[in-house]
């Protein structure tokens, strides 16, 4: 089962007729890490486990149980995201946005919570669409900012579900069914 | 420098470089000629100008050439820019490679004419099309940038990979920017490493930068921070700051080498001094929490200011939870040891 530990990421960027760029207000951890011993959970995470190498992640960027050190978070998160841990994708795009525990680096957060939101992570999937409406570390595409925002409300996120309907107020009819479709065909390929 | 490729495409005007053509084979010497060629080795140039003068008068491609330098350098006799165009536009006429490209650039610089770029890309063109990597370029870059045409990506790329395969670095590094882009071509990051990799290997500290990162985000490429390490460090070696600061990354989240504090703290260092902020505030976070040294929140405090002065906004809450810790003395002594220490290293500051 994957660790829906997450750090918090809020997005402002709703109002009519101006953005404003992403920010990162607190890391603080939706949720306790495990008590699984600090001993097992790197023999855990040495050997390749993802899920422990997210949480010694976790433990180090929050220092539990050892001394606090982003630059050792970073370096577990990133071999837990190669192996597509979408929870580890979302904290190394939060943590390239921000310059956390390394160079910061907006086309590699885009990168990273690509592909966490295509693993199907809504607040990565919002993120995504935030990067896009503001033209960060990606070229601007309101069209998919929109598709993006509206596959995180239908997850559920009603701050996406806002977005989603006031940027239809920025695009045509045709580019609004156009991400619709595409919306679409995304859930059926993910849902197969 | 910074994100993955920071990629650039720096117009680079062609230099002149005086250099008399001693070897070109296919023309026919001349007995002028060669005299002016022995005279100007001997250091007399005064003859040398006038041994070229008369095998220029009778139409020899070769004199006509080395005048035209010695006028445009000013050897032997004042500077004189149009006769020295005029010179090389005679040689050049006959076919002179060399010639062609010098004929070029005048125009393109606008030296002793008025600058024309059509004129340029036209000579750039001849010179090329005979297989001179310097006019390769320069043709591709003309036609980037739509200087004397309309902008052609596809030509651009044509001529870059003319002259990168005979190894001309700029255009190996300019190829790679293409491709990381997709500029004239579907955007080929694998293709595009391989054109940064030749051109590190040339000596471009960016190529050696773009390299470093794509090994490092895996970009064109399997993941490979040992590769990236080396690259970085050949971009490090030629004064890039921003690659020590991501060697001081690797090191102090142990990525491709063992992990050590220490080391990372000096490449922080080395790139805090030539000013890079992201450094700096790391060299803060080492110091506020003791990692590969005592702790020692003056420090901390110094670095965390020095970022903040050069614009990390979001240094400033650390410099206030600092600050919670610490006596008034402590932080006029972290103020304090900044001021000394910019003072040593002024390069540290941004305008």
């Amino acid at each position: 089962m994957k660790h829906p530990a997450l750090l918090h990421f809020l997005a402002w960027i709703i109002c009519l007729g101006g953005f404003q760029s992403p920010r990162l207000l607190a890391q603080e951890l939706v949720q306790e890490p495990t008590e699984i011993p600090l001993g097992a959970l790197v023999e855990q995470a040495e050997n390749g486990n993802d899920d422990a190498q997210f949480e010694l992640g976790l433990r180090y960027l929050s220092g539990t149980g050892l001394v606090q050190d982003e630059f050792q978070a970073a370096s577990w998160f990133r071999k837990a995201a190669e192996q597509d841990n979408m929870n580890a994708q979302y904290n190394l795009g939060v943590m390239h946005l921000n310059g956390v525990g390394m160079i910061a680096d907006q086309q590699e957060a885009v990168r990273w919570f690509r592909q966490a939101a295509e693993n199907g992570d809504p607040p990565s999937q919002f993120t995504l669409a935030v990067l896009y409406a503001n033209g960060r570390g990606i070229n601007r595409d309101l069209m998919l900012a929109h598709m993006w925002f509206s596959l995180a409300a239908a997850a559920g996120d009603k701050n996406a579900a806002a977005n989603a309907v006031l940027f239809e107020e920025m695009l045509s009819t045709e580019q609004i069914l156009q991400s619709q479709s595409a919306a679409q065909a995304w859930i059926e390929k993910f849902n197969e | 420098m910074t994100s993955p490729c920071s990629a650039r495409i720096a117009v680079r005007t062609a230099a002149i470089v005086f250099s008399l053509c001693v070897s070109l084979l296919a023309l026919p010497l001349h007995a002028d000629f060669e005299r002016g060629m022995a005279a100007y080795e001997a250091g007399d140039f005064p003859a040398a100008l006038a041994e070229f003068t008369e095998g220029a008068a009778i139409g020899h491609a070769l004199s006509q050439y080395n005048l035209g330098l010695m006028y445009h350098q000013g050897i032997g006799t004042a500077q004189d820019y149009e006769r020295a165009l005029q010179l090389f536009a005679l040689s050049a006429q006959q076919g002179l490679v060399r010639a062609q490209y010098y004929l070029a650039s005048m125009y393109d610089n606008g030296q002793g004419v008025a600058q024309d770029y059509r004129e340029a890309y036209h000579w750039y063109q001849q010179a090329a099309e005979q297989g001179d990597a310097a006019a390769q370029y320069a043709v591709g870059t003309m036609n980037f940038y739509g200087q004397g045409k309309r902008t052609d990506y596809a030509a651009a790329l044509d001529w870059y990979t003319k002259a990168a395969e005979q190894d001309h670095g700029d255009s190996q590094y300019n190829l790679g920017v293409m491709y990381i882009n997709g500029f004239g071509t579907e955007a080929d990051p694998a293709q595009a490493l391989q054109w940064f990799v030749r051109a590190a290997r040339n000596g471009s500290a960016d190529a050696q930068f773009n390299a470093a990162l794509m090994y490092n985000n895996g970009q064109g490429t399997a993941q490979d921070f040992g590769r990236a390490m080396r690259y970085f460090k050949m971009a490090a070696l030629q004064g890039v700051p921003e690659a020590m600061a991501r060697i001081g990354i690797l090191f102090a989240s142990g990525q491709g080498v063992a992990q050590d504090y220490v080391q990372a703290r000096q490449w922080f260092e080395a790139a805090a001094q030539l000013g890079d902020v992201p450094a700096q505030s790391f060299l803060g976070r080492l110091y506020m929490s003791g990692m590969g040294m005592p702790q020692d929140p003056v420090s901390a405090y110094m670095w965390y200011k020095l970022a903040h002065d050069n614009g990390d906004n979001a240094a400033l809450a650390v410099m206030s939870a600092l600050q919670a810790n610490m006596n008034k003395e402590q932080v006029s002594e972290a103020e304090q040891r900044l001021t000394n220490w910019l003072q040593q290293n002024p390069q540290a500051s941004k305008p």
